[in-house]
């Protein structure tokens, strides 16, 4: 197995702070906080439309569609509920896989403390 | 075994490189645009949704044998969306598949002889000919044939893979001209002359948003040498083609540019370099149109009584007795897998020569004896997904996938298409009175949905009410498809989407009613359906507002509010991209003729100083008429600032005394290696540079004339595309975040195109406003 990484990232206090390589967004890659660790995958649904699937320690908790790759719900509700998700979606805006405008303003004013790493293993 | 053509014995070598090449990508040491360059040459298209591809197959002549018609199948299950998809280019793509899946499904597809190679891209693409070739009674002779020939022929010579501009080329069986050869770059009509089998030939045609009709190249060539001309044309359009404007480089612009004698002596000094080499012309194999009924093969009894309503509808006598043409009308030209097993494994039955791909997305079976059409009806009645139940004129319509899946969409033709269909088969209209209707629509300009060549026909457009944007489309009808006296559609109004399946209704109401008065549907027009069309769009012409209908303003088929947010044109970045590479192929080619010892090393010394000083004039806004214009500029903006060393300046210097004409070009000689000393200087340069235009090493200027006033304004009427872009970042690199920018753009390209770009860097469109004059005004807030 091949564990060379193709992209590595810390974030503290919900900015980046030390970046290695180069980012691919359609190859899996993993989101790990204290709380939650996040794999996600761009991969087909059952009805073979292209979607982030998302599984939280192993389980599956969601797959996100285009054009913007999150809960339709807004980033309030949705992080209320899943407290720990907060590192999920601040990574899809960081690396722009969302272009939502709700998320993007929520983090704004939401990151401070935020603290996770993202690594993405070579793909291809 | 039938193939439809051969494949070229290099293009294992091909598809290693391009898997090679898609690791870069990923790994992101290729960057997109360059990548663009190369996936869609190998029939590869990125989707709407960023990552997720189509694949595009070739299918000569149309035709797929039913063996590789199941492995597209198969793929599609496995690898795509569960569909395969006829186009009306008279291919099969695969859609939704991913990166890591585009090699894999490449090679598995050459496992049964299909190739993706040319499906996109500068390239020679699919070679087109009249769908019922071959078993059409009023065939002159079968074309299909000639369009196998040249397609093998022409997917072995490096040079189809790289031309100025995508080159498409179409044969018709006769003079009706349903392979529409005038709309095509170039097109074979076949006639004879004295018992002799030939070709009427017309080039230069094209649809797009610049459409132009094809213009009469020979009236009479004798059917083998269909080869040479197109060679000669290839030749031609390779060497004197626009390779620096993306935009108006097809071969209908140099038409346009060189005009007729001039084209045609061009054309004629490589036609007779190479007409009387008989070891040129096509050798033809005939295509065999005769059953081959496996004896295991037991006649079925129609399932239910509506077998003869089908029969009229669907089914054709061929010339050949006893035996059967039948359409099958998919569903937005998608086949489902399981409907495209059943369909193989029946249809091979009947032999190998028996499915071809038609122009309206729909498939067509050939060949078929008489007594099995029941075999037939049992199996395609009884698909999951098709309009068999339907009039053929439901099936008939065409659309373009539209912004579901292309970038450059702005309405959902797929959506519209079904919101007619559901109106006009709940009304009472008789639609087989209209069989052979073409009711054609497109998405944007761009005609993929052939509204150019339309009864009536819509391509889609951004309406605004009280700045709200809505889908619409442009109305068009009338055109005329016939060798030599092809016409276009005529654009007559615009309409809502959501007002057009009742506008369709009506018209053709309006149209039976009175049809019978009329000779043609042509003769109709221009006596009443023209002014009934605008009647229409009259009544037609109310809009909601926003707060009272949101449901208006989403497209058909959409979720969501018609929005240009994630349109990915990216066209004008893309273009700057491609003139820069036309500067580094000529130096590439160049400091090849040196190494091996040019003997004319003064001209490629010349090539080389001249495109290394012009390459990188564009990313500074700059282009250039004259020669010497380039070493000037190139002085001034590069070697003034320190962006190249001013070791070169002598070198540059020189170069310009000889684009003069003050300094013959033998003085090039002696300073060889600072020219190519300056060429990789300038290479290094570019690779150093990032998607900001900006360099590693930081230029010099003279105090940056920064500017703190609140709205900057900049006219770029007359720039052209994408030199306008390139203006307009330029500008944007020079200002605060934050700040605005005010630019006056010309209709037609520049807006089209800028605005989006200027988005998809990343910058906020405020106000797009059309002046009274008709240029536009852009506003813009840096990121
Ligand atoms: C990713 C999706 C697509 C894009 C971005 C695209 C883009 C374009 C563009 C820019 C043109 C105008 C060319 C010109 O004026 O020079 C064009 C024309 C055309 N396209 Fe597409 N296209 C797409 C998909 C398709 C598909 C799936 C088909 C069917 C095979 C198709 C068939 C055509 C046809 C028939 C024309 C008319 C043109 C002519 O020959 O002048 N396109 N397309
Ligand atoms: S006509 Fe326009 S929307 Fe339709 S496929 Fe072509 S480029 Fe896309």
């Amino acid at each position: 197995m091949e564990t060379i990484n193709q992209y590595q990232a810390d974030i503290k206090n919900g900015k980046l702070v030390n970046e290695k390589g180069s980012f691919f967004r359609a190859a899996p890659f993993e989101v790990r906080s204290e709380e939650a660790v996040y794999t996600i995958e761009y991969i087909k649904d059952h009805e073979k439309e292209v979607v982030y699937s998302v599984k939280e320690d192993g389980q599956r908790i969601g797959e996100y569609e285009h054009p913007f790759f999150v809960p339709n719900e807004g980033p309030e509700k949705v992080i209320a509920q899943f407290s720990k998700s907060s590192s999920l979606f601040h990574a899809f805006v960081v690396l722009n896989i969302t272009k939502h405008k709700d998320y993007r303003r929520y983090f704004e004013s939401n990151s401070d403390g935020l603290k996770y790493t993202i690594t993405q293993k070579k793909f291809l | 075994m039938l193939r439809f053509y051969e494949i070229a014995d290099t293009i294992d070598q091909e598809v290693n490189q391009f898997e090679e090449d898609i690791k870069d990508f990923v790994a992101g040491t290729i960057n997109p645009i360059k990548f663009k360059a190369i996936r869609v040459a190998h029939g590869v298209y990125e989707q709407r949704q960023e990552h997720t591809y189509m694949i595009r197959i070739r299918c000569a002549a149309g035709g797929i044998t039913p063996d590789q018609l199941r492995k597209c199948s198969e793929l599609g299950e496995q690898y795509g969306s569960g569909e395969v998809h006829f186009t009306t280019r008279r291919e099969v793509q695969l859609h939704n598949v991913l990166i890591q899946d585009i090699a894999t499904v490449i090679r598995e597809l050459l496992t049964v002889d299909l190739s993706t190679r040319g499906g996109g891209g500068n390239t020679i693409r699919n070679i087109l000919t009249s769908p019922n070739s071959g078993v059409d009674k009023e065939d002159i002779f079968d074309v299909d044939p000639y369009a196998i020939e040249l397609t093998s022929r022409m997917v072995k010579e490096p040079d189809s893979w790289n031309l100025p501009r995508k080159f498409k080329i179409a044969f018709s069986n006769n003079s009706k001209d349903t392979a529409y050869t005038q709309a095509t770059c170039l097109g074979f009509v076949a006639t004879k002359k004295d018992g002799q089998n030939g070709f009427e030939v017309y080039c230069a045609g094209g649809m797009g948003a610049k459409p132009m009709v094809g213009h009469l190249l020979m009236d009479f060539v004798p059917a083998e040498k269909a080869y040479q001309v197109t060679k000669a044309l290839k030749v031609m359009f390779d060497k004197h083609g626009n390779r620096r404007s993306k935009f108006s480089n097809r071969l209908k612009f140099l038409w346009k540019k060189l005009q007729r004698e001039e084209f045609v002596s061009l054309f004629l000094e490589e036609y007779n370099k190479i007409s009387s080499d008989k070891s040129l012309d096509l050798k033809i194999v005939d295509l065999d149109n005769t059953p081959k009924i496996d004896a295991s093969v037991k006649v079925e009894t129609p399932k239910d009584d509506k077998f003869d309503i089908w029969k009229d509808r669907y089914c054709l006598a061929q010339k050949q007795d006893g035996l059967y043409c039948i359409k099958i009308p998919l569903q937005l030209g998608d086949l489902v897998t399981n409907d495209g097993l059943s369909l193989t494994k029946l249809v091979e039955l009947f032999g190998e020569n028996t499915i071809r791909c038609d122009r309206a997305q729909n498939i067509r079976l050939r060949n078929i004896p008489e007594a099995y059409l029941g075999n037939i009806y049992n199996c395609v009645s009884s698909f999951e997904r098709s309009l068999v139940e339907h009039a053929s004129f439901i099936g008939n319509m065409i659309n373009c996938t539209g912004a579901q899946t292309c970038k450059l969409g702005i309405c959902l033709p797929r959506g519209l298409s079904v919101a007619i269909r559901d109106k006009l088969v709940s009304s009472n209209l008789d639609l087989d009175r209209l069989a052979d209707f073409r009711l054609n629509m497109s998405g944007c300009p761009n005609t993929c949905g052939l509204h150019h060549i339309a009864d009536l026909g819509f391509f889609g457009k951004v309406a605004r009410k009280e700045g709200q944007m809505y889908p619409a489309y442009y109305v068009l009808a009338g055109a005329r498809v016939a060798a030599g006296e092809t016409k276009y559609a005529e654009k007559l109004n615009e309409i809502a989407s959501h007002h057009i399946p009742n506008f369709v209704h009506d018209f053709l109401q309006a149209y039976l009613i009175n049809a019978d008065e009329y000779e043609n549907y042509q003769e109709y027009l221009e006596d009443e359906g023209k002014d009934v069309i605008k009647s229409l769009c009259e009544k037609y012409s109310n809009v909601p507002l926003f707060r009272d209908d949101e449901s208006f303003y989403i497209d058909f088929g959409a979720t969501r509010k018609l929005s240009l947010d994630e349109m990915g044109a990216a066209e004008c970045s893309a273009g700057m991209f491609d003139m820069i590479d036309v500067d580094r192929k000529v130096i590439r080619r160049a400091l090849k003729e040196i190494d091996a010892g040019a003997e004319t090393a003064e001209e490629s010394l010349y090539s080389i100083a001249f495109s290394s000083t012009r390459m990188l004039l564009v990313t500074r806004g700059l282009d250039v008429k004259r020669d010497e214009q380039a070493f000037q500029s190139f002085d001034k903006h590069f070697v003034e600032t320190d962006l190249i060393s001013k070791e070169f300046r002598s070198v540059v210097q020189l170069g310009e005394l000889v684009a003069k004409g003050d300094l013959d070009k033998s003085v090039l000689i002696g300073k060889k290696s600072e020219i190519i000393g300056l060429s990789s200087a300038v290479n290094e340069l570019y690779t150093s540079m990032d998607d900001s235009l900006r360099f590693k090493k930081e230029a010099v200027v003279p105090e940056a004339k920064k500017t703190d006033a609140n709205l900057i304004e900049k006219d770029f009427r007359g720039v052209a595309c994408p030199m306008n872009f390139v203006k307009t970042k330029l500008v944007l690199e020079m200002i605060e975040s934050g700040q605005n920018l005010q630019i006056l753009l010309d209709d037609g390209e520049p807006i089209e195109n800028v605005p989006n770009s200027i988005k998809l860097e990343g910058h906020k469109i405020l106000e797009q406003t059309k002046k009274p004059d008709g240029h536009w005004q852009v506003l813009i807030q840096k990121k």
